[in-house]
């Protein structure tokens, strides 16, 4: 405001004639705004608080200049803040200024015209006339005013708008009521869906077969606008379909309607728009349960829905999918929790009753039986068997408390089998325990005709009660979880089955080993029985032939006694040799192990073979030598006699192969382990026997039994050693090695 | 010098007999069973007595055990003379109880005759 303005100023002329000037009093002021607009010629504008539209249609002389300014072509605006309160008069300026706008809080009061401006002072009481006002027709005065004017103009916004919000706001009246009255409800559904721009919906296949009957029409007109793009369509979430549920989901897809299935519903049925929701609730009434609906608008309510909407609708499976999955017969089953356990023992009991081929219960534990023999379980399935031929199949972990009830289940204390197996399809009924600890569930499970399950989870086993003993149980007849319940149930009785036959198998093998070792003992004794009777008759032909032999040295019987004793002394050998094979083989060969040096005992031995080789004539050119270790003493720790008989073998072998040369007993200490070998000049080791020169019954020789070498490996391996043969490098004769450890 | 061979073989004890008695002062008598060779034990004064083990009823063990219980064994030059499998182990027991010798058959007449004639006392 450019002006100065002093109290009791006059008009201040200028040389142009212009003024800026405070003019005092109501009517004056009165006066000066009629005026202003009687000397307007092209534009009025005018900017007032919220309280002077009703002094500018109700205050005559200022109504009645707008009029004629309008009339006299003035183009008149007009700018305020419009409230509930002075929409009547606004709307009635509207129809007397050319444009009436809004803009919120408009403080003070001015009028401007291409020449003039008045500002009455700024009054907020209703209907008072300011008692002074400002006027100047100063050209910078009132163009400054203009441009503050157009400014606040550019900012406002249409009346009508403005009018509008205030009278929706006035008809929305936020609230939330129950219905009960079924026209009713049907009236609020129709409004809903008809006024909605978006519909979501979650109901239960009997809210979706009312909706379709009651609202079909309106819901064709909402999915007629969508198509148009005047509505955002319909969603819905339902439970659980199945094959009777698809033919009207079908229809609904058809018409255009989303569809998904939720596993889990609310415990009712909702619609919800943009600004509405219709929700069931379960009402007592007069002792009864009775379905109304709440409806309600406020905005919290609104949202809340849409957001659980939209939850259920994240986690839904397309229902086109399920519905093609089902047509293809794939799973269409339900899972369902029963939270109290009376409820599972109608259902537990149900199913047995109505089972027609099959039923599998696992029992985790000897009370879990019990506790459901007593609610009468196990007597429906003993009745299913006996009546309908059904199947009972039973696993349960064995104890005593229920043995007597298991054979009155199964028949008759003589069918039952020895030990582990309680019956064998006694009246379609079979029972197979089952270790507890293999189980480690703490379940009942339940499958009836490969169909259904039912599994009860034991709260607290001590108690004597079903109801007390079990906590959520679940129901389902769904293919997948029922499967996989029925393959757990199968594996657990196969296991059965096999710890039965390793069971079983165990107990022959005991048998088997008992009779082993009988059959050990009866061998024994008759290679005992045989020994001595080999031995026995050998003893007089010896004998006698040796004595013959004496008496007859001088004739020529001597030559075929010789024979006698030769095959005689031959037999004797044989029959020692097949009894150390017998102990080699049967792993009886005793040991008298004792410890002692080892070169000077092979030396004396040699020397003792040495002076019965030299007995013979045909051995005489033999040279039998020892080149043994003396620089410190090897000691062994082995059995005497047993070892003697390996050199014995050795050194027979040799000269068994050697007509003439040198035979060398030779011994080493090598790595803890004493070698001694026996080298010949002899003919060599035939290559064809070499590979299995240790083994039985080879041999080249009629002298020997075939057996000396294989009983040496014996003896040998029996004291921990080796035994190996080689033809020597320089292609004469051969050596045969072995090793003792010496510690 | 006189020995006592109990055996219920007859051709090893013929045998037996013939390899002795073709010595020089050796008289062989045989006992075909157990009961009666026990007796014999106890009842004249061998030598020299050859005890065969395997014997129906009777068996030489049972001699054995009575002479040993009977406190006699150690008086006596008893041989053990058998065909059956003694392991050493019994024959370290039968010599620790006092048997004089084991001798298993079959056995040569050098080696029979040696066994025996150990125990020809001088001036016998």
């Amino acid at each position: 405001m450019t002006a100065r303005l002093t109290p009791n100023s006059t008009a201040k002329p200028t040389k142009t004639g212009t003024t800026t000037k405070v003019i005092r009093g109501t009517s004056k002021v009165v006066d000066t705004e009629v005026d202003f607009f009687s000397k307007a010629r092209n534009n009025a504008d005018t900017y007032m608080n919220y309280t002077r539209p009703p002094l500018a249609v109700g205050l005559e002389p200022i109504k009645k200049a707008f009029h004629d300014a309008k009339a006299r072509g003035v183009h008149l605006r007009y700018l305020t803040e419009i409230t509930k309160d002075n929409l009547i008069y606004c709307k009635e300026l509207m129809q007397i200024v050319h444009d009436l706008r809004h803009l919120d809080g408009i403080k003070g009061n001015f009028m401007i015209s291409e020449s003039e401006y008045v500002a009455p002072l700024i009054l907020f009481e209703h209907r008072k006339v300011a008692p002074q006002a400002v006027y100047s027709n100063i050209k910078e005065v009132v163009e400054q005013q203009q441009y503050v004017f157009d400014n606040f103009w550019n900012m406002a916004i249409p009346a009508e708008e403005r009018i509008k919000e205030i009278e929706e706001r006035r008809t929305i009246r936020y609230e939330t009521k129950v219905f009960r009255d079924q026209d009713e409800i049907a009236n609020k559904i129709k409004y809903l869906l008809e006024t909605s721009g978006e519909l979501l919906v979650c109901s239960s296949f009997g809210g979706l077969q009312l909706g379709y009957h009651s609202f079909l029409d309106s819901g064709k007109d909402v999915l007629a606008k969508s198509r148009r793009g005047e509505h955002k369509g319909i969603r819905l979430v339902t439970k659980a379909i199945d094959r009777d549920s698809i033919e009207l989901l079908k229809i609904l897809l058809d018409m255009g309607i989303q569809i998904r299935e939720i596993k889990n519903m609310p415990p009712m049925n909702f619609s919800v728009t943009e600004k509405e929701v219709h929700t069931t609730i379960d009402e007592m009434k007069d002792g009864k349960m009775a379905q109304s609906v709440l409806v309600s608008n406020e905005p919290v309510y609104v949202n809340h829905f849409r957001s659980i909407f939209e939850e259920l609708w994240k986690d839904g499976i397309d229902a086109k999918t399920r519905i093609a999955s089902i047509e293809e017969g794939a799973d269409l089953g339900e899972v369902e929790v029963v939270p109290t356990s009376s409820r599972a023992g109608e259902i537990y009991l149900e199913l047995v009753r109505n089972a027609q081929k099959e039923v599998m219960i696992m029992f985790p534990t000897p009370n879990a039986f019990l506790r459901q023999h007593t609610i009468g379980v196990v007597s429906l399935a003993k009745e299913a068997a006996q009546r309908r031929n059904v199947k009972i199949r039973i696993l349960m972990p064995k104890h005593e408390s229920t043995e007597e009830l298991v054979r009155n289940l199964t028949g008759t204390a003589e069918e039952q089998e020895e030990g582990y197996h309680p019956s064998r399809h006694i009246n379609n009924i079979d029972i197979r325990y089952i270790e507890q600890a293999i189980l480690d569930t703490h379940a009942t499970i339940l499958v009836v005709d490969k169909k259904t399950s039912l599994v009860m989870e034991i709260r607290d086993d001590s108690k004597t009660t079903f109801e007390e003993a079990i906590g959520l149980s679940t129901y389902s007849n769904s293919k997948a979880g029922v499967l996989s319940y029925l393959s757990l149930l199968g594996n657990l009785w196969l296991q059965t089955e096999l710890y039965q036959q390793i069971k079983e198998s165990s107990i022959r093998l005991e048998v088997a080993n008992e009779k082993l070792k009988v059959h050990d003992k009866m061998q024994q004794e008759f290679i005992d029985i045989a020994a001595h009777e080999l031995r026995t008759p050998i003893q007089p032909i010896l004998g006698l032939s040796q004595i013959i032999r004496h008496k007859l040295k001088d004739t020529d019987c001597v030559e075929p006694l010789d024979i006698i004793i030769r095959n005689a002394l031959r037999l004797q050998r044989l029959t020692e040799d097949i009894l150390d094979v017998q102990k080699i083989e049967s792993q009886t060969m005793q040991l008298n192990k004792e410890r002692f040096e080892l070169s000077e005992w092979i030396s004396n031995l040699v020397a003792d073979y040495r002076n019965d080789l030299g007995k013979e004539e045909e051995k005489k050119a033999i040279k039998l030598i020892t080149e043994l270790n003396i620089s410190a003493p090897i000691v062994v720790d082995a059995d005497r006699n047993r070892l003697a008989q390996v050199i014995h073998n050795l050194l027979n072998n040799s000269v068994r192969y050697t007509k003439e040369g040198t035979i060398a007993v030779i011994t080493k200490e090598k790595d803890q382990q004493v070698i001694v070998s026996v080298k010949d000049t002899g003919k060599g080791i035939a290559l064809d026997i070499l590979p299995r020169l240790f083994s039985k019954f080879v041999t080249k020789s009629y002298q020997g039994t075939g057996l000396g070498l294989y009983i040496s490996r014996g003896i040998i391996e029996a004291h921990g050693g080796k035994i190996w043969a080689e033809n020597n490098d320089d292609g004469k004769g051969a050596t045969f090695t072995f090793s003792l450890p010496t510690k | 010098m006189r020995v006592l061979l109990i055996d219920d073989n007859k051709d090893v004890a013929e045998m037996v007999r013939l390899c002795l008695e073709s010595q020089e002062n050796i008289t062989c008598s045989v006992v075909g069973d157990g009961k009666a060779g026990l007796r014999a034990i106890r009842e004249d004064t061998f030598d020299v007595i050859l005890l065969d083990l395997a014997m129906p009823e009777f068996s030489g063990f049972d001699i054995f055990r009575a002479l040993k219980k009977e406190d006699i064994l150690r008086s006596k030059n008893v041989l053990i003379f058998t065909a059956s499998s003694v392991t050493d182990d019994e024959v370290r027991e039968m010599l620790s109880s006092g048997a004089k010798g084991v001798l298993r058959k079959p056995l040569s007449i050098d080696d029979l005759i040696a066994a025996v004639e150990g125990f020809r006392q001088n001036g016998n």
